[in-house]
């Protein structure tokens, strides 16, 4: 519960950094479509070499859910690193909302990079 | 008075207090409440003009309904078919359902937040007056055969003007971009207005889930709606000069237009989900008597929906051709997207169970209901959209029609009738009739899914969507037939609840019915003009419910800012995250300016259309006039020092730099901009990497000489420095500072030259923006430039006017520092196009 006397206080929590730890799994998702989207249009457009696409993107599945698995295996120490106080209201809840809105990610990153493995790149749609 | 530090303040309130915060709110009366900004006012005036368009477009439905009622039906003309399909849904999401969601915030929020109005409201007057006056002329085209014809996404090479001629077109892209324009400036409202004037405590964890919904909506449309605005300038550039963004064989590709439009299309569909999924998650916690279950799960599914709903437009592009693993990806992320949308299905189901109490069944949580069962259906019908073969199958299909109606009206118009029916008692002297309610439920629901479920099977019968009519013998006569009389049935209902509207509906500020759901939450505190009397100190997500005497002791003036200490109208401005009071904001009351800007401006828009460019330009010049007129008077300076809002705490009235409300609408707005900037780049790298050959074509003029760019660069840069120069030279109150006016005014010569330099670069190489794709992106930056050289303009030469009347200086500096932000970001902008404009073709080429 917060007291009274907190409200004289001046406030511990940045929005920024706040925001940060709360969607930076969301970030990495968003990152890894543009990535794999962009990069997959321009090998095939430009190159038209199935097997450097298939390279690039499996590369950038990798490279973009590690650290997101790391960031979930330390996750205080990822709040710590950004400056987030232990002295904000409710910190917990922070906390969680990041883990499961990481996990999500981590899950989307996943399951659209596993498209890499079943589909052949290049081939057009219809 | 004496110092009482804790919270209820136990001391009798000073006599007249309550008066002079009457006073202050005064809503005007007569004609010219027009001219009123309260929050709730203008938020009923907003939802009754939102619903008037649903009820217009709702009868568009009806007239193609009953066309398509029986086989070779000659009700209507194909033209007029065309019009009305159109208008129907364009009318639909843009004037109905992101308007009445905003509407709601406006009207909720500050409720919500027992915030005396929200930060700007003259701001969300002039957006409302915009979309109101643009809207009615946007519809009334319908009448007198200028309606747009395109369909409501409107695909080029169809809306190009070969193939549309006349002014039709137009309407919709100038009409539209000009609405998406009021819809970003309610935006900015409630971001700003949801972090920074919650009340005292309520921390962001403790913020109800309507307010996080609606600032995920704010943000996404900050995000998402400039990508659409980008597209309808495109569009209407070509249309209007020839610029080939969209045509083919001259380096366009129309695809451009669906890539940017479903870039804001796709997640127009969450903007107007997730409010709704916010105003249900404030109900069923009411009608269960339980609080939400898994709080912390409904906010990451309303992040998480927001940020997945971005990655998704690819979706309704499966058909054009991209790569099959280009579809995997987006189709991947599409069935993704359910995951964070079950949650909160299952929170709320969770609530309803948890209840020791049997879930009350009102007319609200009918509704509720209702939408529970047909969005789910339409969750269900979206995820096998998302598999690519079946779209394949389905794709402009009926399928499609009733996948979306089970989605929008189940997503968004039954939670939006459970909201009236819930949230009318806060604004009206009587609930509405719950034994009407009822009916109504039942018409709307029967009706609904008599409507449109037999469109899935229509679909899959192979009718395909947009026909004015079909032949006999095909098998969908029948099915046509169902889901006609099933649209009057809906129909019905929702006249039934106009006709209880009319007969029961009476809007109040101050004698509205009392908390009869004994609710949670802020908004049900006892309000006047002002809002609350006081604000509360909240320390729950229930605060009526944890705090059973807080609504007495609001009442009494016994918590925060009980009167009205400046004389005028203000509210607490709270730390963005743990809510901690920072200042308090002095707020401006009714006025004519944001009218008569909105006004003249959407009158300058639609005269543009007709190609009245002169007339437009004088009705544009009086909007800025308005515009600037309405700015002088709102940057008050801290002439009347710090106040008491209770507790022992006492805030400054003004503030200026990071923490002031006006630094943080003009990030945002910044942001949009920068939006709309990522949404260019995104449409240049698309036409090279489409057709690299023409980028530049062969025979193009070489690009300008390498003195060109670092010229502009150069000036940019020492605007950039005069600007900044600026800052440390501004005087202390009283004493002048000559050099200050001179260095603002060179910093916005340096922006405009550079301007110039950069256009006539290019002019002076011989390239036009007509004759190519590559041209007319090159010119394109320049347009999006000039937009930004000319606020930045406009905006150094008030601060000049504002030092010169002696309203500038070190400490009253927020016209300064808007006019600084805007800058610097103008000059980033610029810096980047030179290097994308006149780089990227010599990396690529």
């Amino acid at each position: 519960m917060t007291r009274l006397d907190e409200m004289r206080r001046p406030e511990r929590g940045k929005l920024l950094p706040v925001l940060f730890y709360l969607t930076i799994g969301l970030l990495l998702w968003g990152m890894h479509l543009t990535l794999v989207y962009a990069a997959h249009t321009a090998i095939c457009a430009l190159a038209a070499s199935p097997l450097a696409a298939t390279i690039t993107l499996a590369a950038v599945t990798v490279a973009i859910a590690l650290p997101l698995v790391l960031i979930l295996f330390c996750q205080r120490a990822f709040a710590r690193l950004l400056g987030i106080s232990e002295g904000i209201t409710e910190p917990r809840i922070y906390d969680r909302i990041s883990f499961f809105l990481n996990l999500l990610s981590l899950a989307g990153i996943l399951w659209s990079g596993l498209a890499v493995a079943v589909l052949s790149s290049c081939a057009p749609g219809r | 008075m004496a110092k009482f530090k804790e919270l209820p303040n136990k001391l009798p309130r000073p006599p007249g207090e309550l008066q002079e915060l009457e006073r202050a709110w005064k809503i005007p009366g007569g004609f010219r409440l027009i001219s009123a900004v309260n929050n709730q006012v203008i938020g009923i005036l907003y939802v009754g003009a939102a619903f008037l368009f649903f009820i217009l477009a709702g009868i568009l439905g009806l007239i193609m309904r009953t066309q398509l009622a029986v086989p070779e039906n000659d009700l209507v003309g194909q033209d007029f078919y065309n019009q009305i399909f159109t208008v129907h849904g364009t009318t639909m999401m843009f004037l109905f359902a992101v308007p009445v969601v905003e509407a709601l915030g406006v009207m909720l929020l500050p409720q919500m937040l027992a915030a005396r109005d929200l930060p700007f409201p003259r701001l969300s007057a002039f957006a409302i007056w915009a979309y109101i006056v643009g809207g009615l002329v946007f519809f009334s085209t319908v009448f007198y055969d200028l309606a747009p014809k395109g369909g409501w996404f409107m695909y080029p090479p169809l809306t190009l003007k070969e193939y549309s001629p006349g002014d039709n077109a137009d309407f919709w892209l100038l009409g539209i971009g000009f609405i998406e324009i009021s819809a970003i400036a309610g935006a900015i409202e409630i971001i700003v207005g949801t972090l920074r004037t919650r009340p005292p405590g309520m921390s962001l964890t403790r913020m109800p889930i309507f307010a996080w919904a609606m600032l995920i909506f704010a943000a996404m449309i900050m995000i998402a709606f400039p990508a659409v605005i980008l597209a309808t300038m495109l569009l209407e550039i070509e249309r209007s000069f020839g610029w080939p963004f969209f045509t083919a064989e001259r380096g366009g590709d129309p695809l451009l237009w669906q890539h940017l439009f479903w870039f804001f299309g796709h997640p127009e569909v969450y903007i107007i989900f997730l409010p709704a999924a916010g105003l249900v998650s404030m109900i069923v916690p009411t009608m269960a008597r339980h609080p939400l279950v898994g709080y912390r799960l409904i906010v990451v599914a309303l992040i998480g929906t927001g940020f997945f709903s971005f990655g998704l437009w690819v979706h309704h592009m499966f058909t054009t051709g991209i790569p099959s693993l280009s579809l995997g990806f987006f189709s991947a992320a599409s069935m993704a997207v359910a995951i964070p949308s079950g949650i909160q299905v299952f929170s709320w189901i969770a609530t309803i169970a948890s209840s020791k109490e049997r879930f009350r069944i009102t007319t609200p949580s009918l509704f509720v209901l209702g939408f529970l069962f047909i969005f789910t259906v339409g969750g269900v019908t979206g995820v096998m959209v998302a598999l690519v073969p079946i779209d394949f199958q389905v794709h402009d299909t009926y399928f499609v029609v009733a996948h979306f109606h089970y989605v929008l009206i189940g997503g968004m118009v039954f939670p939006l009738f459970a909201t009236f029916y819930y949230w009318i008692p806060a604004f009206s002297r009587n609930m509405l009739s719950e034994r009407l309610g009822r009916w109504v439920f039942w018409l709307m629901f029967i009706g609904f899914n008599v409507t449109f479920f037999p469109m899935h099977m229509a679909g899959l019968l192979g009718m395909p969507r947009r026909v004015r009519t079909y032949p006999d013998g095909l098998g969908w006569n029948a099915l046509n037939m169902v889901s006609t009389v099933g649209s009057y049935i809906l129909a019905a209902g929702v006249a039934l609840f106009v006709i209880d509207l009319f007969l029961r509906f009476r809007p109040t500020i101050d004698k509205s019915v009392d908390d009869p759901w004994k609710a949670g939450t802020l908004e049900w505190l006892p309000t006047g003009a002002y809002s609350t009397r006081s604000i509360p100190f909240v320390t729950s997500r229930d605060p009526l419910w944890d705090q059973p005497n807080l609504a007495r002791e609001v009442e009494e003036g016994r918590h925060f800012l009980p009167g009205a200490p400046t004389g005028g109208r203000e509210t607490i401005v709270t730390s963005p995250v743990d809510a901690r009071p920072q200042y308090i904001i002095r707020m401006p009351g009714p006025g004519w300016s944001q009218l008569v800007a909105a006004v003249f401006m959407a009158a300058a828009f639609l005269l543009l259309t007709i190609k009245a460019v002169a007339i437009a330009l004088v009705c544009a010049v009086i909007s800025i006039g308005a515009c600037i007129f309405w700015g002088w008077k709102l940057d008050h300076g801290p002439g009347k020092g710090e106040v008491d809002i209770g507790a022992g705490i006492k805030l400054p009235t003004y503030m200026a730099g990071p923490k002031s409300h006006a630094w943080w609408a003009m990030v945002v707005l910044m942001l949009v901009a920068s939006s709309l900037y990522i949404a260019y780049v995104f449409s240049y790298l698309y036409l090279w990497i489409v057709s690299p050959e023409v980028w530049a074509p062969r025979g193009s003029p070489d690009l300008p000489g390498a003195g060109w760019p670092i010229g502009t660069a150069f000036l940019v840069i020492a605007g950039t420095i005069a600007m900044a120069l600026t800052r440390p030279m501004l005087p202390i109150p009283g004493r002048r500072e000559p050099a200050v006016p001179p260095l603002i005014a060179l910093a916005a010569g340096c922006l405009v030259a550079a301007f110039l330099a950069e256009l006539w670069g290019h002019l002076s190489t011989g390239l036009r923006p007509a004759e190519n794709s590559y041209g007319a992106m090159v010119y394109m930056a320049s347009v999006l430039n000039f937009q930004l050289v000319f606020a930045c303009f406009i905006l150094a030469a008030f601060a000049i006017a504002r030092y010169l009347t002696g309203r500038l200086d070190r400490e009253r500096r927020v016209t300064y520092e808007n006019a600084a932000l805007l800058y610097y970001y103008a000059a980033a902008q610029m810096l980047f196009g030179l290097v994308l404009v006149h780089g990227f073709p010599r990396l690529a080429g």
